[in-house]
């Protein structure tokens, strides 16, 4: 009895010996997080949460939408078709580019939301540093709801963090309450934004971008003179001017132009992109994305600042070189790859698709589709990763500025003057590297069709040929047929190797663009989880 | 068949050798004919050996008698010559030697408390022989959580497998080796890699959280991965299957629990042995692709479909047919170029093991080596060729001493060292299963390689020039773990034990990627390298007190223990680019321009108090309790304790009086009873705290500014996840044990399953886990055993069977949740899609049907309009109202067997499993033409729906090129592409024959035994045609998959 006795406090021992850390053994933390209870308290901690949210801010500035998304209208086509589907007649509540455009916006404007929610609890900063922050932030975050007035009219407007309850239960507002929304909000912080930015901070939110965004946004609501007096204000904010290179803008070469008003900014093997690899033709080892039709190709003028139509010069056997010279405006070099003339690394490009460069891979997607090869964003010379390269994507141009404000004018009914013609599409035209003959007619309706083209050719693959053509009330016309590539024949009838159209270039597709495509139906997977969300009208 | 005609046929078949062309043919034909020529020169010795054997007469007889049960000799058998006085006993070792009898005698073998056999010598000299228990297994001991049992006493439910069940597979990983043969335990093989992985469900999936239903795996004790083991060294698997017998181990057995008990030294001579493999593995499987100019047409075809012009002119057509522009219209087959090899297999596993009165040991050494099939199929030497091979080295020492009366110690220190090597590819990790993926992408019209040194391309990349790259990975998994127990007997019936385990492991992962030279204009560069350092640390301290004791009819066991596990894992990450050279593979020797690094940790622990009162009486009646009370650190403070308790009872009826008198014939009837609860704890190591996530960075200017993000909305209200079970059993064994079966009924529901409820996109972050879920599984498990001996001949049958029904039963305010396969009243794992009603035939059949979710044309599948918004069929498909259940992917049952088979020196055995009632859609490349550039198929070709013949019951519909997703009106998921997964396999046959003893005399070897074995031998099923049901298809960032390989081996198992 004595040992068993023994044996017990041993025992006991033994057990309260081990039990005794099991506090300290339990109470395990991350080792390499923070925890948010101790964040938000420095200005560093503003500082950190701020990138954090500028990470975030790809919603609505890939390259996909900005770039890419000229590959719905009759610009061009991407490679891969199907990743094309807004002109495609395709478009559907279960298609994933939808739902994925969804989700990353919302994605963007939590991260907003948790920014401004958390960034009063800091104390410790500046007054001014602070606001100017929160300005940005929530103008990244009216950057995400413009664009989704855009695709979807009326959407959810969240504006704080939300609960699980609650984000399975949100109800639309309409288009109206959205574009209120984001106009008041651009109204509030433009004034808390630098005009201009040390070369440290290039890429931060300055005003010309919140005025350039909200002119954008009245433009689509058809109130044009506020969209004017926005651009007006841009315009006399005089940070920003027309710069005499055009290619440099895009290929990376020139990035902190002044003509760059709101740019998504990348950096070589740390935050990069793929666009070389993306769009540089197979000749030099790209994947051939981007392709133009020739109605891009046609669009542009001769030298003689006269259409392809009505210019003397214009041969169409020769439509572009004629006895050795150039003829045509130079943007169209600047942002196509023309076959038999464009040289790339020593190498004439050919974009026949029997020609030998296509090395028989006509089943990858290297080789292109139409004979033409986009080279807006093209950096020749690159010899870095062309998995993560480090070109920006300019997202608005002072040039749409000048453009969209003398669209505006004509709009409005306003005087058109050679003075206005003068300060707006002209200094366009006359940038040193495209020194195209200045505009003269002041007739609106004539100059209507100038500007259109203008801006067409200007901005070709900058992401708003598509949204031009629906302000323009002109999308049903244009984005619905065939389109077409290279010229493959000149006996059309008696040729069969490829499918050519009736004056023998090469047939591509047919764009399908019904008038109700728009608005955008919401995403099948959000309406399966929330039931409180009412699928668009016209997709019921 | 005599020696000289096995010598003759020898010599013809050594004939061949110089006949085969190729390095690599030749190189294949010596192997398999060493393989047949090896084989007959043991038969040719055997042969010879009998030969002789017929010339002595009257002879000598010798032999050892062993036990069933546990292999050990038995002493004092009364061998007798039938019909004559003439016998022995064995010896202290088991051996008896009988000389001068006639060759054609009888011999009695009979012994207290076994089944006497009769065996005819026929001339054998050497005879060993097994007795069997008459009480069958009711001695047999199990082993159970923190101790072993008495099989008969066992009122849970746990099957078990012997260490013959397990040596001679040729597999690297044990759980391969179970496969079929235990019935509720379902094992799947999702790859052929040299490495492979497998899944264990134990009774169904129980949860569809990330706590996963892993079962927990303890091996000698110690938490531990199940392939860490070497085969050879396992002694004994208990599976734990109901509440009963696994609430022991609390929080982590809501998944069941496998024990493992390795092998230990017996006091006597020191006993060596040695087991080995050789042999070679192959495709089991392969899909089948068209020639070239079939592609070619196939492509026009889908152009044509979608109205565009075709890619392939005729006299493109004719130059694929004609063979003769190898590179600009081949004809390659890269998928049977690659994968259809055949592989080197081999594995040695040597032990040694002895002791004396007070300590043992138990010593082994395991080498494995597996070749994979991707092979370069450049060079004509197979070792050129090699791309994907996997070493394995294990080495065990477990030692028993018993240091005074009173005090024993056991130490069990173990060391395991995988190396896998494996091609490397430009983009991607798991590169081998992504080369597969592109070479089954990749159709015959582009060249593997071309004249110029150029290599062939699709979307995802160009693998041939990934395979004759520098590029490589290497996967080195290094494992220690060690376990001491001191166990000391502290008076009569009360032990103490301390029990202490550690395990280390170190994952180490490396990628180099060399510059590849695709085509003339495609050239991937700089070369680089990532590393990955991984390292886990688990440390287990145990107090046990058990106590013992009968008295009268009574039988009391307890135990009292208290156990702490402390987990710390930590990685490193790095990577480099731009090296010199293509052959040194380490950080320095790149420029350090481009260098990166990323590091972190994380730890858990656990503190657990646990005890178990086991009560019998006279042997009939028995019951037991168990209970846990578990800590965990992965929850809040408050929330971090939870308590698992279990009862159950057994009623051995079979010992009634009333039933010895009516039912002799019943050697066993037991009816089992139990219920309890387990926990589910494994969801993340801080699953309740508000994580900051950092590397959210942000370019301004040319600077990389350092951000955070907040990804998930926290819940700090989490906790276990709760499984109870119920169940119901039945052992009975009658006719002498020859016949035995286990029937169980089960009912486990695991509730507050951890459920990140699917929220919309509108919340914009992740949402955490809540304790929402419940679900259900019923089934039953079957086992029958039937064993028998008839004379020389002895068998075995061993099927066994399970039915498990899966049903949500509750989720988070929702009644489904599609995205991730939820739906209330549904098993878990549905699919949930369109009803497909064949394929449209024409436009006005277009126009007939109710409209499509798409733009539907002719050879479209049709999806049936089957509801609409007011419930009832609305004319217009929408993927709102007109979807539902379709299937499940996890099987409704599961069987297995083995049957086994022994006739004097030869024996035999096979096993099988299979699973059914479950569908699965093979996507994107795997099964649809074209998908994102991907190959055709012959059966899609041969099969699909044409203008010319518009079949609405077509299997494929109309070719046109289209996407990966299933977001692709082709790809919907429906029940067109829903197939029947269903399968039976034939896992494994082995046939074996021993050396007579005139054979191991010669060699002074104690027994040698050869055998021929085969796994993965044969598959029924009704599967996309060359695509093994069992695998996993990956679909996602251009996919990955290995597929199932065919292993034939020649072994041998010798002991010294």
């Amino acid at each position: 009895m004595k040992s068993l006795i023994r044996i017990s406090i041993y025992l006991a021992a033994v057990v309260m010996f081990l039990s005794s850390c099991e506090t300290a053994i339990l109470d395990k933390q991350p080792l390499d997080q923070l925890v948010t209870e101790n964040f938000w308290t420095t200005e560093k901690d503003a500082t950190m949460a701020l990138a954090g949210v500028y990470n975030k801010a790809t919603a609505w500035s890939t390259a996909r939408i900005i770039i890419e998304f000229d590959a719905n209208s009759d610009n061009g086509s991407d490679r891969k078709i199907d990743d094309i589907p807004f002109s495609r007649g395709i478009i559907t509540p279960t298609l994933s580019y939808i739902s994925d455009y969804w989700d990353d916006s919302y994605e963007h404007i939590a991260g907003c939301n948790y920014f401004l929610e958390n960034i009063e609890n800091i104390v410790n900063m500046s007054a001014s540093l602070k606001s100017q922050m929160i300005a940005e932030v929530r103008f990244l975050r009216a950057f995400v709801y413009y664009n989704m007035s855009q695709y979807w009219g009326g959407v959810p407007l969240v504006t704080k963090i939300l609960t699980m309850d609650e984000a399975n239960s949100v109800t639309s507002e309409d288009k109206a309450t959205i574009v209120n929304f984001v106009l008041s909000e651009l109204n509030e912080i433009t004034p808390d934004l630098p005009a201009n930015r040390p070369s440290a901070e290039h890429g931060r939110i300055i005003k010309g971008a919140a005025l350039a965004i909200k002119g954008r946004l009245l433009m689509s609501e058809k109130n044009w003179a506020d969209a004017a007096s926005a651009y007006q204000e841009i315009i006399d904010l005089k940070v920003h001017s027309i710069d005499p290179v055009y290619r440099e803008l895009f290929n990376g070469k020139k990035e902190q132009s002044s003509e760059i008003i709101f740019t998504r900014k990348f950096l070589a093997d740390q935050i990069g992109n793929g666009l070389q690899r993306d769009y540089q033709p197979n000749l030099i080892g790209g994947w051939h994305h981007m392709n133009p039709f020739q109605s891009l190709v046609d669009a542009y003028l001769c030298t003689d600042g006269n259409t392809i139509e009505t210019s003397a010069l214009y041969d169409p056997q020769n439509p572009v070189v004629k006895n050795g010279v150039f003829y045509r405006d130079p943007r169209l070099l600047y942002t196509i790859y023309y076959p038999g003339i464009s040289v790339l690394k020593g190498q004439v490009y050919h974009g026949h698709p029997d020609s030998a460069q296509v090395e028989g891979d006509k089943i990858t997607y290297d080789a292109g589709m139409t004979g033409y090869c986009m080279r807006k964003y093209i950096d020749e010379e690159y010899t870095g990763n062309v998995y993560s390269g480090g070109s920006d994507i300019p997202i608005v141009r002072y040039a749409e500025v000048l453009l969209s404000y003398l669209e505006c004018k004509i709009k409005n009914n306003d005087a058109i003057t050679q003075d206005l013609l003068e300060k707006t599409i002209n200094l366009v035209r006359k940038r040193a590297a495209v020194n195209m003959p200045a505009v003269t007619e002041t007739d609106p309706t004539k100059l209507w069709e100038i500007l259109k083209r203008e801006r067409r050719v200007e901005l070709a693959w900058e992401g708003l040929r598509y949204w031009d053509l629906i302000r323009w009330g002109e999308a049903v016309e244009v984005l619905n047929g065939p389109y077409y590539g290279i010229k493959l024949t000149d006996d059309p009838q008696n040729y069969e190797r490829f499918k050519v159209g009736p004056d023998g270039h090469y047939r591509v597709m047919n764009l399908i663009f019904n008038a109700t495509d728009l608005p955008w139906p919401f995403p099948q997977a959000e309406l399966d989880i929330n039931s409180s969300l009412e699928q668009k009208a016209n997709w019921q | 068949m005599n020696y000289k005609t096995i010598q003759a046929m020898k010599n013809k078949l050594l004939n061949f050798i110089p006949l085969a062309k190729s390095g690599i043919k030749k190189f294949l034909l010596i192997m398999k004919l060493t393989l047949i020529i090896f084989f007959l020169s043991i038969l040719q010795v055997s042969v010879k050996a009998a030969e002789s054997g017929e010339l002595l007469q009257p002879q000598t007889v010798s032999g050892t008698v062993t036990d069933k049960n546990d292999g050990n000799p038995i002493p004092g058998v009364n061998v007798v010559v039938k019909g004559t006085n003439v016998g022995v006993i064995t010896d202290g070792e088991g051996k008896y030697s009988l000389s001068g009898i006639d060759r054609n005698a009888t011999l009695v073998f009979s012994f207290i408390g076994y089944t006497s056999q009769e065996i005819p010598l026929n001339g054998i000299a050497t005879l060993n022989v097994v007795l069997e228990s008459t009480l069958t297994g009711l001695e047999e001991v199990v082993v159970i959580g923190y101790g072993t049992q008495k099989a008969i006493n066992v009122t849970g439910s746990i099957v078990t497998a012997g260490s013959e069940k397990i040596e001679g597979e040729p597999v690297a990983h044990v759980t391969q080796a179970l496969q079929g043969d235990v019935s509720g335990l379902s094992i799947r093989q999702p790859g052929g890699q040299p490495n492979p992985t497998t899944e264990i469900i134990i009774r169904g999936y129980g949860t569809f959280s990330s706590a996963g239903n892993s079962p927990l795996v303890l091996i000698d004790g110690i938490p531990g991965s199940i392939d860490n083991v070497n085969p050879n060294d396992i002694k004994n698997i208990s599976v734990l299957k109901d509440a009963a017998s696994a609430s022991i181990y609390g929080a982590r057995a809501a998944n069941g629990v496998i024990l493992i008990e390795t092998k230990s030294g017996k006091e006597g001579k020191m006993e060596l042995t040695y087991n080995g493999y050789i042999g070679f593995n192959e495709l089991a499987d392969k899909p089948r692709f068209v020639d070239s100019w079939i592609y070619a047409q196939a492509y026009n075809e889908a152009l044509t479909n979608m109205g565009l012009g075709k890619a392939y002119s005729d006299e493109d057509i004719q130059k694929f047919q004609s063979g003769e522009f190898p590179d600009t219209h081949p004809n390659d087959h890269h998928y049977e170029m690659a994968l259809d090899n055949k592989a080197y297999q081999t594995k040695h596993d040597v032990s040694l093991s002895g002791g004396n009165s007070s300590n043992r040991y138990f010593f082994s050494l395991g080498y494995l080596r597996n070749d994979g099939l991707l092979q370069n199929n450049k060079y004509d030497s197979y070792k050129e060729n090699l791309l994907n091979y996997y070493n394995q080295y294990s080495v065990r020492l477990n030692v028993n001493s018993d240091l005074t009366k009173k005090l024993r110690l056991s130490v069990n220190v173990s060391g395991r060292l995988g190396d896998e090597h494996s091609p490397g590819a430009f983009t991607g990790d798991q590169t081998m299963e992504r080369i597969i993926t592109r070479l089954t992408r990749m159709p015959a019209a582009i060249p593997a390689r071309t004249s110029e040194g150029y290599y062939g391309r699709v979307d995802k990349g160009a693998p041939w020039a990934d395979i004759d790259s520098k590029s490589n990975e290497l996967d080195k998994d290094y494992n220690i773990s060690g376990k001491t127990d001191l166990e000391y007997n502290i008076i009569g019936p009360l032990t103490l034990i301390v029990r202490a385990g550690y395990g280390y492991n170190n994952k180490y992962y490396r990628l180099y990627v060399a510059e590849e030279r695709v085509d003339k204009t495609t050239f991937n560069t700089p070369n680089k390298l990532f590393i990955e350092n991984n390292a886990r640390t688990e440390l287990t301290l145990e107090g046990l007190v058990r106590y013992e004791k009968s008295f009268g009819e009574h039988e009391i066991n307890a135990l009292a223990g208290y156990s702490q596990i402390e987990s710390k894992y930590n990685f490193l990450k790095a990577s480099r680019d731009n090296f010199i050279t293509d052959e040194l593979y380490e950080l320095n020797a790149a420029s350090s321009a481009n260098q990166k690094n990323e590091g972190g940790a994380s730890e858990w622990a656990l503190v657990s108090y646990f005890g178990r009162i086991q009560y019998g009486f006279q042997g009939k009646y028995l019951f037991e309790a168990n209970a846990r009370y578990d800590g965990s650190s992965r929850f809040d403070s408050g929330k971090k304790f939870g308590l698992f308790p279990s009862f159950s009872f057994g009623w051995r009826i079979s010992e009634e009086e009333f039933m010895k008198e009516n039912l002799p014939w019943l050697n066993n009837l037991k009816f089992r009873g139990s219920w309890g609860e387990l926990g589910n704890q494994q969801i993340g190591t801080y699953p309740y705290q508000s994580k900051l996530v950092t590397g959210a960075n942000a370019i301004f200017g040319d600077n990389v500014l350092p951000g955070i993000v907040v990804n998930t909305v926290p819940n700090t209200d989490i906790t276990w996840e709760t499984t109870a079970i119920v169940d119901l059993g039945v052992d009975f064994s009658v006719m002498d044990g020859k016949l035995s079966a286990t029937v169980d009924y089960f009912n486990k529901t695991t509730r507050d399953i951890l459920y990140s409820i699917t929220t919309a996109g509108v919340l914009g972050m992740g949402s955490s886990p809540y304790n929402a879920g419940k679900v259900k599984n019923v089934g039953w498990d079957f086992n029958i055993v039937h064993k028998n001996t008839i004379g020389n001949f002895s068998y075995s049958i061993s099927p066994n069977f399970a039915l498990v029904r899966n049903e949500v039963l509750s989720l988070a305010k929702v009644e489904k949740d599609i995205d991730k396969g939820l739906f209330i009243g549904y098993p878990l794992n549905a699919i949930y899609g369109y009803i497909a009603d064949g394929l449209f035939v024409d436009a006005q059949d277009v126009l007939d049907y109710p409209t499509q979710p798409f733009k539907a044309v002719p050879g479209d599948i049709k999806y049936k309009d089957i509801s609409g918004p007011d419930g009832i069929p609305d004319g217009k498909v929408t993927a709102e109202d007109d979807r539902t259940v379709i299937g499940q992917t996890s099987p409704k049952y599961t069987y297995g067997g083995q049957v086994s088979a022994r006739y004097k020196l030869f024996d035999f055995s096979l096993t099988f499993d299979g699973a059914g009632g479950m569908n699965r859609n093979l996507e994107n490349y795997a099964a649809r033409a074209f998908a994102n550039k991907s190959n055709v198929q012959q059966w899609m070709w041969d099969n699909r729906w044409t203008k010319e013949n518009p079949n609405p019951d077509a299997i494929y519909p109309r070719f046109y090129t289209h996407g990966e997703s299933h977001t692709e009106p082709v790809s919907y998921y429906s029940t067109f592409w829903a197939w029947d997964a269903s399968y039976l396999k034939i896992r494994s046959a082995q046939i074996g024959i021993d050396m007579p003893e005139v054979v191991t005399n010669l060699l002074h070897i104690k027994n040698m035994k050869f055998y021929l074995s085969g796994r993965n031998l044969f598959c029924f099923d009704n599967y996309f045609p060359g695509w093994d049901p069992e695998i996993l298809v990956e679909t996602a960032e251009g996919g990955r998959h290995y597929p199932i390989t065919r292993t034939y081996v020649l072994g041998l198992n010798v002991k010294f």
